[in-house]
């Protein structure tokens, strides 16, 4: 079963991907950037859900430093962000997403289709 | 409250119903009820205090799940206000924090409903 690393420090947000995503991937739980780059850093997950809003280390700086390390540039990382305004998408890609999901979630297919996506590159 | 109109959209309920069954929609709504009181006198004490940035972080945090859950008013006045707050604007950000405290105890006492329902 595939890992997503899932970095969001909203418990209401977590226990939601858990429901859409529990079933068909492993979900590993970071609440801040620092924990997430050292669990990413020591067990490298398949993809990584990005909240952008993080307090202290936003995802922003969270992407950078990932694509920063050789050993997880590649990895793919959706950001997560409540955001979705009127050239975001190229904003985000401009960033080093590779993909990005709007919250509240309405419907579970964007998101499991992008991370489908995203595994089978 | 007769005649009143619902202040959280059931159909947003029914979609986390659909994502996570009842077990989900309680999960949710427990989660709510325990941290928007807090994040509202979060607000409301940051707004007080004339701190920018705790407003736009307590707004933030209450922000997502209102959403989630469909109490839009609620929502709405997060939205508003974070990005004034973003931006250092206190003054006009008082008419959101008041919405929210206007609106969060009716949203709960619905959220509590239907939590009993699920």
């Amino acid at each position: 079963m595939p890992t997503i690393a899932v970095v969001e420090d909203n418990a209401d947000n977590r226990l939601l991907l858990q429901a859409i995503l529990g079933d068909q991937y492993e979900l590993v739980e970071y609440e801040n950037g620092a924990d997430a780059l050292t669990g990413i850093s020591g067990s490298r997950p398949d993809l990584v859900l990005l909240d952008i809003s993080l307090p202290g280390m936003d995802g922003n700086e969270i992407l950078k430093r990932i694509r920063q390390d050789s050993s997880l540039s590649a990895l793919p990382v959706i950001a997560l962000t409540a955001h979705a305004m009127a050239g975001d998408r190229e904003r985000f890609l401009a960033a080093g997403f590779n993909d990005y999901v709007t919250k509240p979630i309405v419907d579970e297919t964007l998101l499991t289709g992008a991370i489908e996506r995203l595994l089978k590159q | 409250m007769s005649g009143m109109h619902p202040v959280v959209d059931h159909n947003a309920i029914d979609r986390l119903r659909g994502f996570g069954g009842p077990k989900l929609v309680r999960g949710m709504i427990e989660l709510f009820l325990s941290n928007a009181p807090i994040k509202a006198a979060d607000a409301r004490e940051a707004l007080d205090c004339g701190d920018s940035a705790a407003l736009r972080a307590a707004l933030h945090g209450l922000k997502s799940s209102a959403g989630q859950l469909g109490a839009h008013s609620v929502y709405q006045a997060c939205i508003a206000g974070e990005e004034l707050a973003s931006r250092g604007e206190l003054t006009p950000c008082a008419t959101h924090v008041e919405r929210i405290e206007a609106d969060l105890p009716r949203v709960s006492r619905e959220l509590q409903a239907i939590q009993l329902e699920a």
